[in-house]
C-alpha cells in the first residue's frame, strides 16, 4: 500500500544494468544517468572492520587502479551478470536516488532491467533481487537485444527479421527478432572489456611493458578499430617496462591495436556467423535485405560496421546513440506496459 | 581507404543545398564510380542505392537503416557523413518514430488484461453502494420502526448476537453478499431488511418496547406472547405458532418462504424456539431425537419425515400435513 503510495511519487526506471556503465532512462525525461558501473568500498581499520561505499559511478571509476590500501574500487558486473550481490544492490540504491534526488519520499519506481539472453536463471533473479533491494516497486525483466532493437528503432513488432547485435562491456549479444520475439539469440561473453584485456596483453608481450585497464580503455577509445582505415592513428602511452621496472613511454599506433584486437573480434563475427546461418531462410533473407544492426558501446569501435559487412557481405549499420538503445529502448518497454500490457517483450526469469 | 580529396570538400560546399541523395549522386559521379559499384561496395542492392540517391525513403526500410546506409556511403564517398545526415534530418523532418508495437495481442488476453484493470474500481463501487444501501436502511429503519415486531423475535438467540456485531461487520459482509448470499453467517445483510419489512405491521409496534432484538427475544421464548398479533390477517387464520423444544443438542437449519427468517445452527438441549417469518417453513434437523415440535400446541409427527436421524420436510402449519 505504501510503496504504491510512493510509487506515484516515482518515475518508471528503465536501467541498462550493464557490465561497463549503467545507464537509466526515466519515463518523459529520457536518459537521466549514465555512469560506469564502479564501487569504491572503504575498508574501516582494524581487523573486522565495517565496510561503507565510498563512492559510486564516475568517481569510483577514477579511483579504478588508483585506490590506497583502505578502500577498493571493484565493479560488481562480470560478463553481464551479477558478481558481487550487495555491491550491485548498494549501487543500484545509489543511482536509483540519485535520479530522485529532489525528492522528499523514498523512491519506489517501477524498475525495467535488462538482462543478458545468455544468463540463467540464478542470474536473472540475482539482478531482479537486488532492484527490489534497491527500492524498486516492481521489477521487469527483458532482453537485452530486444531492448537494443527498441531503442534503435527497428521495427521488432513486424513479421520481419532483423537482426542486431549489441556490444556490450561484459557479452555481445546477437539476436533475431520478428513480431516482438526472439527468433534467435546468442550471447558470447565478449565485449568491450576484453578488447581492453587483448590491448593489455598485446602490449605486454610486443613492448614488455604493462598498462592498466583505465590506459587500455584509452588506447581503445582513441585509435582502436577493427578494419584497416585509410589513415594511421598514433597515441603516446605510459606504462611499466617489465624489464627496467621503470615506467616509460612509447607510441602504438591503430594498426597494432587491430591486430590486438584479432582474436575478440573474431569471436564476434564468429557469433554473428552462426546467428546468420541458425536463422531461418525467410528471416534470414529479411535481414540480408536490410542488414544487421550494432548498437552497444562496441559499435563506437572504428570501422566495426567494415569488418561485419566485409565478413559477412551483408550491409551493417550502427544505431544511432548506439551507447544508450538498450536502456531508451527498455523505457519504450514500460511505456507498453501501460499501453497495451507489452507483457510478451518481457523476459521470464 | 578512398583518399579524401579536395573536390570532396568542394561537393559538399556546393551542396549544401541540396538533398542528401543529391549530394551523394555528385560526388559518385565526380568520382566515376558506377551505380553497381557502390552497390557492391555497400552490400546493397542496385535499387536501394538508387532509392538513396533519389531520395525515395518509401522504397528503403526504417529510418535506423536508412541513417546508416547513408553514413556507409558518404564514408565511402569520403565525405563527412555527419553533414549527410543532418542533410538527412532536415530533409525529412523526423517522422514521429513509430512506437514499435507489441505483436497485437490476441483479443481475449487482452480484453481480460482490460477487465482485471477495472476489478478493483467496480468493487470499490459495489462496496460504497453497499455502504450507502445499508446507511440508508438503518436511517429508514430508525424513523419507521419504533419497534422491532414480534417477527423481530423469531431470529432469537442468533439474531440476539448477529444484531451486535452487524454494524461493524456490514460493509465487508454486504460487499460479499452481492456476489453470494451464503447460508451461516445469517447474514446482518439481510436483518436490516427483517426490520425494514415491519413497516407494513405498525400496529404491532405498539405493544412491544422499543429496543432491538434482544428484550424481545427475551420475551418470544415464552410460548405465550406475540403470535396473536401476527399481521393483519390475523383475525382469520392467526399463523400457527410452532415451537421447537430441544432435549438433545441438535442441528438445524430453517427457513421461511421468504427466506428472511432463517435459524441455522446447533441448538442445545433444554432450548425453546418459535417460529417467525411466513409459513411454510423448510425444515432440516440433524437430530430428531432431541426435538420436539409443536404446532398451535400439539405434536408434530417428525417421526413420519424422519430418515435415520434426520428430518428435511417442509412445515406448513396453517395446513394439516
Amino acid at each position: 500500500m505504501f510503496k504504491r503510495l510512493r510509487g506515484l511519487f516515482s518515475n518508471d526506471l528503465s536501467i541498462d544494468l550493464g557490465t561497463a556503465n549503467t545507464l537509466i532512462y526515466a519515463r518523459g525525461q529520457g536518459i537521466v544517468l549514465n555512469e560506469p558501473s564502479v564501487v569504491a568500498i572503504r575498508q574501516d581499520r582494524g581487523p573486522g572492520g565495517s565496510k561503507s561505499v565510498a563512492a559510486v559511478g564516475e568517481e569510483a571509476k577514477r579511483m579504478l587502479g588508483r585506490t590506497p590500501r583502505n578502500i577498493t574500487a571493484i565493479r560488481p558486473l562480470k560478463e553481464g551478470v551479477i558478481a558481487d550481490f550487495t555491491v550491485t544492490e548498494k549501487m543500484l540504491q545509489y543511482f536509483i536516488h540519485k535520479v530522485h534526488e529532489s525528492r522528499m519520499i523514498r523512491p519506489s519506481p517501477r524498475v525495467l532491467v535488462c538482462v543478458p539472453c545468455g544468463s540463467t536463471q540464478v542470474e536473472r533473479r540475482a539482478i531482479k533481487e537486488s532492484a527490489a533491494g534497491a527500492g524498486a516497486r516492481e521489477v521487469y525483466l527483458i532482453e537485452e537485444p530486444m531492448a537494443a532493437a527498441i531503442g534503435a528503432g527497428l521495427p521488432v513488432d513486424e513479421p520481419r527479421g532483423s537482426m542486431v547485435l549489441d556490444i556490450g562491456g561484459g557479452t555481445s549479444e546477437v539476436a533475431v527478432l520478428s513480431l516482438s520475439g526472439i527468433v534467435y539469440s546468442q550471447s558470447v561473453r565478449i565485449g568491450g572489456d576484453r578488447f581492453d584485456e587483448a590491448i593489455i596483453s598485446y602490449v605486454r608481450r610486443n613492448y614488455s611493458t604493462t598498462i592498466g585497464e583505465a590506459t587500455a580503455e584509452r588506447i581503445k577509445e582513441e585509435i582502436g578499430s577493427a578494419f584497416p582505415g585509410s589513415e594511421v592513428l598514433e597515441i603516446e602511452v605510459k606504462g611499466r617496462n617489465l624489464a627496467e621496472g621503470i615506467p616509460r613511454s612509447f607510441t602504438l599506433n591503430s594498426n597494432e591495436i587491430l591486430e590486438a584486437l584479432q582474436e575478440p573480434l573474431s569471436g564476434i563475427v564468429s557469433a554473428v556467423k552462426a546467428a546468420l546461418e541458425q536463422t531461418p531462410p525467410e528471416l534470414g533473407s529479411d535481414v540480408a535485405e536490410r542488414g544487421i544492426v550494432i548498437t552497444g558501446g562496441g559499435a563506437l569501435l572504428r570501422n566495426i560496421e567494415r569488418l561485419l559487412e566485409e565478413e559477412t557481405g551483408l550491409p551493417v549499420v550502427v544505431a544511432e546513440d548506439p551507447l544508450t538503445c538498450v536502456a531508451r529502448g527498455g523505457g519504450r518497454a514500460l511505456e507498453l506496459i501501460d499501453q497495451h500490457g507489452g507483457f510478451d517483450l518481457f523476459a521470464t526469469e | 581507404m578512398i583518399p579524401s580529396d579536395p573536390t570532396s570538400e568542394e561537393g559538399v560546399e556546393h551542396a549544401r543545398i541540396d538533398s542528401p541523395g543529391k549530394r551523394l549522386r555528385i560526388e559518385r559521379q565526380a568520382k566515376g564510380l558506377s551505380l553497381e559499384q557502390v552497390a557492391a561496395q555497400l552490400h546493397l542492392s542496385q535499387p536501394m542505392v538508387q532509392a538513396l540517391e533519389e531520395d525515395a525513403y518509401a522504397r528503403l526500410p526504417g529510418p535506423v537503416f536508412i541513417r546508416g546506409y547513408l553514413r556507409n556511403y558518404a564514408r565511402l564517398l569520403g565525405l563527412d557523413p555527419e553533414r549527410i545526415l543532418a542533410a538527412y534530418a532536415q530533409s525529412e523532418p523526423r517522422e514521429p518514430e513509430h512506437p514499435p508495437m507489441v505483436a497485437p495481442a490476441t483479443g481475449l488476453p487482452m480484453s481480460r488484461r482490460r477487465w482485471g484493470r477495472w476489478i478493483p474500481g467496480v468493487l470499490l463501487i459495489l462496496v460504497l453502494l453497499a455502504l450507502l444501501g445499508y446507511w440508508w436502511q438503518m436511517r429508514m429503519g430508525a424513523l419507521l420502526v419504533a419497534t422491532p415486531p414480534p417477527t423481530e423475535t423469531d431470529i432469537q438467540a442468533g439474531t440476539a448476537e448477529d444484531e451486535a456485531p452487524a454494524t461493524p461487520s456490514t460493509d465487508g459482509e454486504a460487499a460479499a453478499s452481492v456476489s453470494a448470499p451464503l447460508g451461516p453467517p445469517p447474514g446482518p445483510g439481510y436483518a436490516p431488511p427483517a426490520a425494514a419489512e415491519t413497516p407494513p405491521l405498525p400496529p404491532r409496534s405498539a405493544d412491544s418496547p422499543s429496543t432491538p432484538a434482544p428484550v424481545p427475544a427475551e420475551a418470544a421464548t415464552e410460548p405465550v406472547p406475540a403470535p396473536p398479533a401476527e399481521t393483519p390477517a390475523g383475525t382469520v387464520d392467526a399463523p400457527p405458532k410452532v415451537v421447537m423444544t430441544f432435549s438433545a443438542p441438535c442441528w438445524v437449519d430453517v427457513r421461511d418462504r421468504s427466506g428472511r427468517f432463517k435459524m441455522l445452527g446447533e441448538l442445545k438441549a433444554g432450548e425453546t424456539r418459535t417460529l417467525g417469518g411466513e409459513p411454510p417453513y423448510r425444515i432440516v434437523l440433524g437430530n430428531t431425537q432431541g426435538v420436539r415440535i409443536l404446532v398451535n400446541g400439539e405434536p408434530f409427527d417428525l417421526a413420519a419425515h424422519a430418515r435415520g436421524n434426520v428430518a428435511r420436510f417442509t412445515l406448513d402449519p396453517g395446513k394439516p400435513d
